[in-house]
């Protein structure tokens, strides 16, 4: 059995309506001139997100103690990465205690997809993701990032020192 | 005199405003981003762009992301053509700047289609990234055609 509901005398008029809503709006914006809540929005330029530091940012090639870069140059990062951006030049260094060395190291910003995979990788911890979100570039910029910008940017503050020393990986027999 | 010269120079650089109505042609999960901009989180209106635009024709500024195939390809060439005035793209994550994520021969990068002004790399990138490109982008404006004649003025009032 339907009932039909015909309009009331409150449904017809909706004047009183409009006021309660304008009443929430002006509620609202009171509240929010006197500062009793936070507001949601963000102004970019003054202040800035704090992104965990779990975040895949720009990438950073960790230095050993002395100075040099922590890569061994053993392409497992080169391989497992989807997006093939990586390419790494490998050579033999002087020193009789380093295998091989990269002399260039390079990443493809464009390409790169910021999965993080070359840090779960890489066996001496030689590439980080940094906390860095990346740069937006006019057409024509320098988007391939070479070890001179990943290692030794001036965010860095003269490089991150890896985890991995060498003479205790030595001792352990890796 | 100094503050009628600075008067001047505001009232020419609000005639060269008008690179500042943005149109965007998103989709993939870089959209979810670039909507992020004009929600109130990072509220772009707060910095004065205008975003609720329908018709290409009031734009100056074309925002793509997403992966680009040649049915797409031919949408952003039609929404290219109607952009009036000094035209400025954006290309925005890896699908739009090449091609796709990962490495495949599918697709067609943006470049294929239009002349791009300003890449963003990041899979998906920030929202912040996205405002940088865009003040990027007011500060390459000066060497655009229709401005120089009005950067010329402001330049020689000094």
């Amino acid at each position: 059995m339907s009932i039909v509901k015909r309009v009331e005398a409150n449904d017809s008029w909706y004047m009183p309506a409009i006021f309660k809503g304008l009443g929430i709006t002006f509620k609202n914006m009171v509240l929010n001139l006197v500062g009793k809540r936070e507001m949601i929005t963000l102004n970019y330029p003054e202040e800035k997100y704090e992104y965990s530091p779990r975040f895949k940012g720009s990438h950073i090639l960790t230095v050993k103690k002395d100075g040099s870069i922590r890569c061994t140059a053993c392409m497992l990062c080169a391989t497992y990465c989807p997006a093939e951006c990586i390419t790494i030049k490998a050579a033999e260094s002087e020193d009789p205690t380093v295998e091989k060395f990269p002399i260039s190291y390079e990443i493809d910003t464009l390409r790169c997809v910021y999965c993080g995979f070359c840090e779960e990788a890489c066996p001496v911890d030689a590439v980080r993701m940094g906390p860095e979100w990346q740069m937006p570039g006019i057409n024509g910029a320098n988007f391939v990032y070479d070890i001179k910008q990943l290692a030794r940017r001036p965010q860095l503050k003269g490089g991150i020192v890896s985890v991995v020393d060498e003479e205790e990986r030595h001792k352990a027999g890796i | 005199m100094v503050s009628l010269k600075q008067s001047l120079k505001s009232f020419l650089q609000k005639l060269d405003n008008k690179s500042r109505s943005i149109y965007f042609l998103t989709q993939g999960c870089c959209s979810i981003e670039v909507d992020n901009l004009c929600s109130s989180n990072y509220d772009l209106q707060r910095l004065g762009y205008t975003i609720d635009i329908d018709d290409p024709r009031e734009a100056t500024v074309l925002i793509v992301s997403g992966w680009i195939n040649p049915a797409f390809a031919e949408k952003i060439k039609e929404v290219y053509s109607q952009i009036s005035g000094d035209k400025a793209v954006i290309a925005v994550g890896a699908c739009s700047i090449s091609k796709s994520p990962y490495v495949d021969e599918n697709g067609l990068k943006l470049t294929d289609v239009l002349p791009v002004d300003i890449y963003v790399p990041g899979c998906p990138p920030r929202p912040e990234a996205i405002i940088e490109a865009i003040r990027l982008l007011e500060k390459t404006k000066e060497n655009r055609e229709t401005s120089k004649i009005i950067y010329g003025a402001i330049r020689e009032l000094g």
